[in-house]
């Protein structure tokens, strides 16, 4: 928008500039006439500008006008790269103003969460433990005989690693079917668990794997979890 | 916007666009003027554009009244200046600066001169001597141009131009000293 208008006024200027030029162009060509050539030498009389330009033309033999207007280029291009320059650093600063803004927006959020989330923290910790402990109780049934393990420290643990550790889940209850293989080591592998929206549920399988050690060897069992009204 | 306004704006703002408006329109003159002084294309090129420069600094400070005049002066002693850098391409001839930087300032004071002065004029062409006396008959009386008084006379067509523009000032200096005299 600014280099179009730019442009316009440019071309303006240039034929009033044009207009002397292709007058010097004549007259030091001699294709003017006599009271063209008096008109132009008496302007120049007054105009010491103009009578040393005609002189210089003259040196030169005449008018080159590719030159000149590769020189007007020159200038054009001394102007854009200036303006660019100063664009960028306009940027800059408003990127920079932008970027402050949003920090300051970004603590200040953070303060007021903090604020509003360090005093409820506790409370629902221990809300959650108190009705956890009192909402949910299962039903651990072997599916086939090739089920042999038991938890160590036999089926309360398993109990109290659901209560304890896995007590966030929401729609908590249903039936689930669970398989795995224990290892040397006592620890679950491949386990799979289908059932009740909790397909491969990444945390029970940690849980299965990680915070339970296994006697026996291979498990398929159901759990069934009853959530208890109080 | 007027040249005025771009140049106050330029100033206040150092936005060269405004600058380059201003400085685009002159730029033909100004080669040519600078082609005058260094008779040498890419020399005078350049000049162009380092007078440029040099106004992208100066035009921050300084508030001009008459732009055209002094770009002019301006475009001028920058020449001059890189001649005397190298001195040994000395092209110029120096009585012809005299002459044209001292018309600059007379220009102003033309207005002045009234009806009854032109009587003097008659007694003041008399101490021209001859080769300006013709000159400047045949260029301001009989309004002829320098290519014919060239052939008439048959000087040649630089001695005719600088014949009246000596002539006119002789004039001017005459005719001072006789108004001052009343």
């Amino acid at each position: 928008m600014v280099s179009v208008t730019l442009g316009s006024v440019w071309k303006v200027r240039k034929m009033e500039n044009n207009y002397q030029l292709s007058r010097i162009h004549n007259y030091v060509n001699g294709l003017m006439s006599k009271e063209d050539m008096y008109t132009l030498e008496r302007e120049a009389l007054e105009d010491p500008f103009l009578q040393d330009a005609i002189d210089g033309y003259r040196m030169q033999n005449g008018v080159d006008a590719k030159q000149l207007s590769l020189l007007q280029q020159r200038l054009a291009t001394r102007v854009e790269q200036h303006s660019s320059s100063q664009h960028k650093r306009f940027y800059n600063w408003q990127r920079l103003a932008i970027g402050m803004a949003a920090g300051v927006m970004f603590i200040t959020v953070c303060t007021l969460l903090l604020i509003r989330y360090i005093p409820n923290h506790n409370k629902t910790d221990l809300k959650e433990v108190l009705i956890t402990d009192a909402l949910y109780e299962y039903d651990v049934m072997p599916l086939t005989d090739q089920n042999d393990v038991f938890p160590v420290g036999g089926w309360e643990k398993f109990y109290e690693v659901l209560n304890t550790k896995y007590a966030n889940h929401q729609n908590y209850k249903g039936t689930l079917d669970i398989r795995f293989d224990v290892d040397a080591s006592k620890k679950a592998n491949n386990i799979i668990i289908s059932g009740a929206d909790f397909d491969n549920d990444k945390e029970l399988v940690d849980l299965i794997r990680n915070s339970i050690t296994w006697n026996g060897q291979k498990a398929h069992f159901s759990v069934k979890i009853y959530q208890i009204s109080l | 916007m007027s040249e005025k306004e771009l140049l106050l704006q330029y100033k206040v703002s150092g936005n060269l666009e405004s600058l380059g408006k201003v400085y685009a329109p002159y730029m033909s003159l100004l080669y040519g003027v600078c082609y005058k002084y260094l008779q040498d294309v890419d020399r005078s090129n350049d000049a162009v554009m380092q007078i440029f420069e040099e106004l992208i600094v100066k035009l921050r400070i300084h508030e001009v009244d008459n732009f055209k005049s002094w770009l002019y002066v301006y475009a001028k002693n920058y020449c001059l200046m890189q001649l005397r850098k190298d001195k040994k391409q000395q092209y110029v001839d120096l009585d012809h600066f005299m002459y044209e930087s001292e018309q600059k300032l007379n220009d102003i004071n033309d207005s002045r001169w009234q009806e009854q002065h032109f009587h003097k004029l008659e007694l003041c062409m008399q101490t021209l001597n001859k080769e300006q006396e013709v000159c400047v008959r045949l260029f301001y009386l009989n309004q002829q141009c320098y290519k014919d008084i060239s052939e008439e006379t048959g000087l040649d067509l630089n001695k005719v131009k600088s014949a009246i523009q000596n002539g006119k000032r002789n004039l001017r200096i005459c005719m001072e000293s006789k108004k001052n005299g009343e």
